[in-house]
């Protein structure tokens, strides 16, 4: 390769790509090219993801998004933003100040959609001594916030909202996003975090007030290590309820989580071996919880399971 | 564990159920069938239905999630999500989140009143109000799902008893569960934001007596009704707007 | 309800046990079935051969050890018309 060749294969600095409003991210397995002149937009990515996981050029994209206020009056007038995926507009528009959670869900959607690669599970997957607890999350049943604090108290974060399953070994893959928090977490997380570097707070969304979180610096620097599962935990928060981890039954746990994965169906019996498998040998429970630093403790005591069988 | 899989033909056709430990599942089953009680209203049974990828097609169909009758489709509209039917004869142990006990909704609460009182819960937090929804937590556990609206504190109804609200509580639920923020689905209504501004003004202005059992807001208290309901619907048009919910509803 | 049962298509499903429930996934429907412990032993025994419902309570009753009574035998009725509602048994044809 001559100098001025390995010059231009060199990836910009990352300050820079974004600057151009034309950059490629890498977000786990995937490499999505963003193109983008929103400022808070370009701020929110620069500030919550990895930024040697953001180039300027790469050879490939699986996803091709765009994130621009759309034609029209509502450019300007109460503007608006719009995700566009390969050309398509998926979402109806939201506010323009809301354009961080709309790239994020945006994102979210891309993955889920087109992924097909893995089985993937609507759950939050983090990581400790190379065992991995699925945490299957209904919305509103405190996965994100509970996420959020583990992996800010010794576990690693593979993803908040989607565990990628490879279907040929049942190893889960990272993905490591921002963490999304809405309402109350926003202001619990902050001070169970310090020094937590979260997104400015949208107001009036869907969820009511979202932030994200920018993941750990460890779990972004090994996102490319995959590792098995060990636990299946189906958390649920009540403010106040103390901390309770109950055995839950295989059967019912795999029922649960097939329910809690968004294209289960599309693998059909080799989903269903996958998981069966999965469960098998994993230690199954739900936990509840109300208080962080309990939850904590239970999950520092986790015990995986013994090689002859969970 | 035992597992078991019929295979069609071939040699290598695995027996049914081999049982290394079938002594603990006799033991088991017979335990939970004697304490369990036969006569309990339990499911027996927990079907997650098959069904294709979620959005697969990219685009809201009616296969995309479940049962909705395609008759409910007009025009262009993207039929999306869960009819109200559904929503209604969900059985307990299809509700999303049952078997941990929750909903995927938060607890109602006030923070988006009108001027009158007239809460939307949906597009605030929550169509529930905890006090009215009870779930069974458990497999077997029975239970049932009540959401109630609640229009200026006295006047409220069920849900499923009135035809337009049941089809607004369906379109806010569907975009609640199947919306971009929680199942990323771009279009999961099958209600437009036209839509629930007349079904909900219709509500407000039709009398009770045709439909027995279901509450109308026919009177306000102050006098002066059909300019309340002006106001209520002028608040509600500033909601869809100032929520940004609007683009959240399938087109009309 | 009357008349042997048998389990619908056997080379769609495959299945995993564990403390006497069952997961079942059924390749012809896309259903993915959990049984509860009485529907679990039901299932299994349509699995070793075909029956009609005395029959089945005749080896329900035998395997688990329990008394074979109304209660039993109606439980299992239940049981049968929600495997045949979701697909998993069928009517055996008569003569088969």
């Amino acid at each position: 390769m001559t100098a001025v060749a390995a010059a231009a294969s060199r990836p910009a600095p990352p300050i820079a790509a974004i600057a151009a409003g034309d950059f490629f991210l890498r977000s786990g397995p995937f490499t999505t090219r963003v193109h983008t002149r929103i400022p808070h937009l370009l701020d929110g990515i620069a500030q919550l993801y990895e930024p040697s996981h953001i180039v300027a050029r790469r050879n490939f994209a699986d996803f091709h998004v765009t994130v621009a206020p759309p034609r029209g009056p509502r450019r300007w007038y109460r503007p608006q933003v719009l995700f566009h995926l390969d050309g398509v507009v998926p979402f109806k528009p939201l506010p323009l100040l809301h354009a961080v959670p709309i790239f994020e869900w945006g994102l979210n959607w891309c993955i889920v959609n087109r992924a097909n690669s893995y089985l993937i599970i609507h759950a939050a997957a983090i990581e400790k001594n190379g065992f991995v607890a699925i945490m299957p999350g209904v919305p509103g049943a405190g996965k994100s916030t509970l996420t959020a604090g583990l992996v800010n108290r010794g576990w690693r974060l593979l993803s908040d909202e989607m565990a990628l399953i490879s279907l040929t070994d049942g190893r889960v893959t990272p993905l490591v996003r921002p963490i999304s928090l809405k309402n109350e977490s926003i202001a619990l997380i902050r001070d169970f975090v310090p020094g937590a570097q979260l997104s400015a707070a949208c107001h009036d969304t869907i969820k009511g007030t979202v932030a994200h979180l920018k993941p750990p610096q460890e779990s972004l620097n090994r996102v490319d290590e995959p590792a098995r599962p060990a636990w299946i935990i189906f958390p649920h928060y009540v403010n106040g309820l103390p901390a309770t981890l109950a055995t839950y039954s295989k059967a019912a746990s795999l029922i649960e989580i097939a329910r809690n994965a968004f294209n289960y169906s599309v693998h059909g019996a080799r989903g269903f071996a996958v998981l069966a498998d999965i469960v098998e040998s994993s230690r199954c429970y739900r936990f509840s919880y109300g208080n962080l630093d309990e939850a904590v403790e239970v999950f520092a005591a986790l015990e995986p399971p013994t090689r002859a069988g969970a | 564990m035992a597992e078991g899989q019929m295979r069609a033909t071939g040699s290598d056709a695995l027996p049914a159920s081999p049982a290394p430990d079938i002594a603990d599942t006799v033991r088991e089953r017979r335990r939970r069938v004697l304490l369990g009680g036969l006569a309990a209203a339990g499911p027996m049974i927990v079907t997650l239905a098959g069904r294709p990828a979620l959005g697969a097609t990219g685009v809201c169909t009616v296969s995309g999630y479940t049962s909705v009758n395609p008759s409910q489709a007009t025009g262009n509209t993207q039929t999306c999500g869960d009819s109200p039917g559904c929503w209604k004869n969900k059985n307990y142990q299809n509700w999303p989140g049952m078997m941990q006990g929750v909903t995927p909704y938060q607890a109602y609460t006030h923070d988006t009143l009108l001027s009158d009182g007239i809460a939307i819960p949906a597009l605030a937090k929550s169509p529930f109000s905890n006090t009215n929804v009870t779930m069974g937590n458990t497999i077997g556990g029975g239970g049932t799902v009540t959401v109630t609206w609640t229009f200026s504190g006295t006047k409220t109804t069920t849900l499923w008893s009135g035809g337009q609200i049941s089809n607004v509580t369906a379109a806010l639920l569907n975009q609640g569960f199947y919306g971009p923020s929680n199942y990323f689905h771009p279009s999961s209504n099958i209600f437009g934001s036209p839509d629930v501004r007349s079904m909900i003004n219709s509500y407000l202005t039709s009398n009770s007596a045709s439909n027995p059992g279901v509450i109308y807001y026919t009177s306000h208290p102050d006098g002066n009704t059909a300019s309340k309901i002006a106001t209520l619907m002028t608040s509600l048009d500033n909601i869809l707007n100032a929520m940004n919910n609007q683009g959240e509803l399938c087109p009309g | 309800m009357t008349g042997r049962w048998r389990v619908a298509s056997p080379a769609a499903l495959s299945w995993r046990s564990w403390a006497g429930e069952i997961v079942v996934y059924d390749d012809g429907s896309g259903d993915t079935h959990y049984l509860e412990p009485l529907a679990a032993e039901v299932f299994e025994r349509l699995l070793d051969a075909p029956a009609d419902l005395d029959e089945l309570a005749a080896r329900v009753a035998q395997s688990l050890a329990v008394d074979r009574d109304d209660e039993l035998a109606q439980a299992i009725g239940a049981v049968v018309d929600k495997f045949r509602a979701c697909g998993l048994v069928a009517r055996q044809a008569a003569g088969a």
